[in-house]
């Protein structure tokens, strides 16, 4: 087959059409940086999305927040959690909407990604910096968001994107470059800035698989981020079949864990694992 | 990566420790049990082959053995219901 490569911007004007930001998460997003604004007001923003409200309450409720007692309504879990944590909340729900569509491949990958990352966050180095344990969970929900849209806009492609990586060895961002000139990670830190996410989300998607794709500050969030990826393969759940995984030795290096870290980090990683099947219920 | 392969019940290992040393990881049962997984850590001859449990080896270990080491005990003996991996 032949490929058909683009340049990033057009394949980003004229054949990706990234969505905008829902409504609901503009909203939040624009209360929480109004000093006047009431947590109130956060509640009636999403009271009005029924279906972010239902997977947001479903979320607050669930196993992986572990909060003890059965939370009922949008404004009691704000009012207990802060709003930005239910922001994190909202865009996680809003994540699910985006991805329900994509195979369950790619959704067990991501979540599970997501429960790695946050644990790589509590344990590693980047606890000292101002990553949120629930933000870090969105770092692995959203890494590979960038495939749901070659899924979707590029499908003619993925044939001969998935011949590259099985028979010819490519790493699977490497057969995406290869294939259409662009790869999920570019793509998906695209969607992160037009999202207006944190600049540390957007680089680390963007970076997630070639380090200098990012910004060096950002350098360590992407480097742990490669980390939770590879932490969701090697349990079973890659994003896709017959990937070759790198992980050279600057990734570690970067994100500063040794072997007896890694031990402990996946230990917990391999025993939260039962709140991805919960996870993938409420999707 | 590590490349495993399977002998009996149990997953062997090759690997190359941070000191330049080279061993087998033995896997035998899951990883709550200290006796588990075991190194093997090669020598000049058979009587100069040491073994260690992993649990107390890890500081001799990548870290991304440590991944790979403790993900494939899971699949192989852990009651988490994760997929078995193929072997290539």
């Amino acid at each position: 087959m032949q490929s058909r490569r683009y340049d990033i911007e057009t394949l980003l004007d004229e054949v990706i059409t990234l969505p905008s930001m829902p409504v609901t998460l503009d909203q939040i997003t624009w209360l929480i940086n109004d000093p006047g604004s009431a947590l109130g007001d956060v509640a009636k923003v999403i009271s009005r999305d029924p279906a972010i409200a239902l997977k947001t309450l479903r979320l607050v409720n669930s196993a992986y927040y572990g909060l003890g007692k059965e939370i009922s309504s949008i404004e009691q879990a704000v009012v207990l959690l802060g709003s930005k944590v239910i922001r994190n909340m909202v865009l996680t729900a809003t994540v699910f909407e985006t991805i329900r569509g994509s195979t369950e491949k790619l959704l067990r990958h991501s979540l599970a990604c997501g429960l790695a990352m946050r644990l790589l966050v509590e344990e590693g180095p980047l606890a000292k910096l101002v990553v949120a344990e629930d933000e870090a969970f969105i770092f692995g929900l959203l890494h590979d968001i960038g495939k749901v849209f070659i899924e979707e806009y590029i499908f003619q492609e993925t044939a001969a994107i998935s011949k590259l990586i099985q028979h010819d060895g490519y790493a699977c961002f490497q057969a995406e470059m290869q294939q259409i000139g662009a790869d999920h990670a570019m793509i998906g830190g695209c969607l992160a800035e037009k999202w207006c996410l944190s600049p540390a989300l957007i680089n680390a998607i963007m970076g997630h698989h070639e380090l200098d794709l990012c910004d060096e500050e950002f350098q360590i969030f992407a480097a742990t981020l490669r980390i939770a990826d590879y932490m969701a393969a090697s349990c079973g759940y890659p994003s896709h079949d017959h990937g070759v995984y790198l992980l050279p030795d600057p990734i570690w290096h970067l994100a500063n864990l040794d072997g007896s870290k890694m031990a402990t980090i996946t230990t917990r990683f391999l025993e939260s694992l039962p709140s991805l099947e919960e996870l993938i219920q409420m999707s | 990566m590590i490349r495993w392969k399977r002998q009996g019940p149990a997953w062997i290992g090759e690997l190359h420790l941070l000191d330049g040393r080279s061993a087998y990881v033995v896997l035998v049962g899951p990883r709550n049990a200290h006796t588990g997984a075991v190194l093997v850590l090669a020598g000049k001859s058979e009587s100069e082959r040491k073994t260690a449990f992993l649990d107390e080896s890890v500081h001799l270990l990548h870290p991304l053995q440590v991944v790979d080491v403790l993900c494939l005990q899971e699949r192989a003996f852990g009651d988490k219901g994760l997929p078995l991996p193929e072997l290539t």
